[in-house]
């Protein structure tokens, strides 16, 4: 078995400059309603902070192969995501929750992830001064916001798609198979989850996109108890890839002067993994 | 003819005896009508029944003792009494001291007469200018307080004032040296008619407010204008604000928030005004504090100026800005009515 670990520190891909910490997603809350600046003043930070870190807590368990933080990690994270509590120009402003993200320092268009009203022109009861009853009734309104199929599909295709988990992967040639530095036990991923993994070959000059599925828990050797893929297909610029796959698409990553790849997630499926083997190699599971 | 009408033992004549009688008669007619005006009703029906009956119990005694003695019976005493010369002029001595007690004795006495529901006790005083003249008395149902006054030589000029309950206007009455005041209370005192109104914020204004237990952020005040006076409240937030009479007079909460009037404005205007659980907003309003804020009295469709705005401290002085202004007319029925206040759904702001 041959392993052969093909990292890379950055990426230049058409998303911009990616930051260090793939897969982290630094979830950021402002509140930038008048009414609510007004009314909170030095509180109204509590309230970000406070919105923020159940915002992440919610996306963790709804899509757990990225690490979803509402602290800003010292070297910084792959990607932001954030709600910005904006009024418009109403008598009685309706207060809702404008959705914006980045990936490294570049804006992504959430075209179809629409503006979650929190309070609406009839009600007429909002805290304006109250931080603790904002925050509750944001969290109840995320709530609902969350546990929407239409939502979920949203923010599946215009972001967590878009969020690079790895900048390195390893190879084990024998198996054929690609490792990515993603925990499987944190991941959650379900059988049907695919991953991409992307980059510019030289020579040919084109851009390689290969498809992974058929992932599962690295058992054994290098990188035991990441998550193991094997190719699904290959597309050079475009073009399909037929012969060759693992050669020309993935082995050339193990080559000196490798180019600079990014994994990001093509499809997510939620699977709950329970302990099959034990590491000492008895079966707790039938 | 003449000699047959004569009393025995009596040199009057039948005229004058006659003369006498008709004197007797008046004197008694005189006492009777001023101890009913000025007594009767200070002592107890049980006393005059009792003391009237002992009286005559001890007339009876003091005759028979007379008759064993030999003195002469009873059956011609009234005629050789009053048929007596000196007997027209006792009872001229007596008439003079019955009109001497006439003119001289003056009383006042309170009961309860004309009240409403639930309107079970006063509390009355009665003043001579700045002084306290008699009182205060604490009334119920049933009894007669009061009292004579004897000897009465001077005019009082009395003011009755219902101390314990709001709504009364003072009762001025003069009392002469030989008057008497029979005062109903509180039927002979006029009620009076506040015009007071009850401030409600609509929608806009409702939710821009602080709620009252909120402390931080912008904070608001309102001010009325009535004949020319000015009333502040500071800390106006999510509240009903009752207004246009003087503090002691305004409603309290307990009274605003169970006058079903404001309840069923309130619940109008709310239901119309196209607002989320109108009856949330209404529980928010009547359940907090009513601000009671006293300014002059309002007449009759009396005009009255509310200005809300926010301000806030700057170097540790207030700096307000106004949002709007308001101008409209007491209610002219004397009820509790409400009148909305903001920009958004009444014409009588700007």
């Amino acid at each position: 078995m041959k392993i052969r670990n093909c990292g890379a520190l950055a990426l230049l891909l058409a998303a911009g400059a990616v930051s260090a910490g793939p897969g982290q997603v630094l979830v950021v809350v402002k509140i930038d309603s008048v009414k609510f600046q007004k009314g909170l003043q030095q509180s109204a930070g509590t309230a970000e902070a406070a919105i923020a870190k159940k915002l992440a807590a919610q996306l963790q368990v709804l899509f757990p192969p990225l690490e979803w933080t509402a602290t800003a990690p010292a070297d910084g994270a792959a990607a932001t995501f954030s709600a910005t509590l904006q009024q418009d120009d109403f008598a009685i402003p309706n207060i809702s929750l404008h959705w914006t993200a980045k990936v490294g320092e570049s804006d992504l268009a959430l075209r179809d992830l629409h503006d979650w009203p929190v309070y609406q022109v009839g009600n007429v009861d909002r805290p304006y001064r109250n931080a603790d009853r904002l925050v509750g009734d944001v969290n109840t309104r995320l709530t609902g916001w969350l546990q929407s199929d239409a939502i979920e599909k949203q923010l599946h295709d215009e972001f967590v798609k878009r969020v690079p988990v790895a900048t390195r992967v390893d190879l084990d040639d024998n198996l054929k198979a690609v490792l990515i530095p993603l925990s499987w036990a944190r991941a959650q991923l379900g059988d049907q989850s695919e991953f991409r993994l992307e980059f510019t070959r030289a020579a040919p000059l084109s851009q390689i996109r290969v498809l992974l599925n058929g992932v599962a828990e690295r058992l054994a050797g290098t990188a035991q108890g990441n998550t193991q893929s094997i190719v699904a297909s290959c597309a050079a610029s475009g073009v399909p890839v037929s012969a060759n796959v693992w050669s020309d698409c993935v082995a050339i990553l193990e080559q000196p002067n490798a180019p600079p790849l990014l994994v990001s997630i093509e499809r997510y499926e939620f699977a709950a993994h329970l302990p099959g083997v034990a590491p000492n190699g008895t079966a707790v599971r039938p | 003819m003449e000699a047959s009408t004569n009393p025995p033992g009596s040199s009057a004549s039948p005229w004058r005896y006659r003369g006498t009688l008709f004197l007797f008669a008046i004197v008694a007619a005189a006492i009777v009508v001023w101890f009913q005006r000025h007594i009767e009703p200070y002592v107890t029906e049980t006393l005059i029944i009792g003391g009237t009956i002992s009286l005559w119990g001890l007339w009876k005694l003091v005759w028979s003792i007379f008759e064993d003695a030999g003195g002469e019976g009873g059956k011609d005493l009234t005629r050789r009494f009053l048929g007596n010369r000196a007997a027209l002029r006792a009872l001229w001595f007596a008439a003079i001291i019955v009109a001497m007690l006439h003119f001289c004795t003056a009383s006042i006495y309170l009961r309860i007469a004309g009240a409403r529901s639930g309107e079970d006790s006063f509390k009355v005083q009665i003043l001579e200018g700045e002084k306290v003249f008699m009182g205060p008395f604490e009334l119920h149902p049933g009894e007669t307080l009061g009292r004579p006054i004897f000897p009465s030589f001077r005019t009082h000029e009395l003011e009755y004032q219902i101390l314990d309950r709001r709504g009364f206007q003072p009762l001025k009455q003069t009392l002469a040296p030989w008057g008497t005041h029979d005062v109903k209370v509180p039927g002979d005192f006029a009620r009076r008619t506040l015009h007071i109104v009850a401030l409600v914020p609509d929608k806009v204004l409702y939710s821009d407010l602080p709620n009252q237990t909120e402390t931080g952020g912008e904070r608001y005040y309102l001010k009325v204008t009535a004949q020319g006076e000015t009333a502040i409240l500071n800390d106006y937030s999510k509240q009903l604000v009752v207004t246009g009479a003087r503090l002691d007079d305004l409603p309290d909460q307990s009274t605003v928030s169970h006058d079903a009037n404001i309840r069923q404005e309130l619940g109008d205007h709310y239901a119309h005004a196209g607002v989320d659980q109108p009856e949330t907003v209404v529980s928010t309003l009547l359940d907090a504090g009513v601000a009671r804020l006293g300014s002059a009295e309002l007449g009759a469709d009396g005009a009255i100026e509310v200005e809300v705005g926010t301000w806030e401290e700057v170097d540790g002085k207030p700096q307000s800005k106004k949002k709007f202004e308001c101008s409209f007319q007491a209610p002219a029925d004397g009820a509790l009515h409400t009148r909305v206040i903001g920009t958004l759904e009444t014409g009588d702001c700007k």
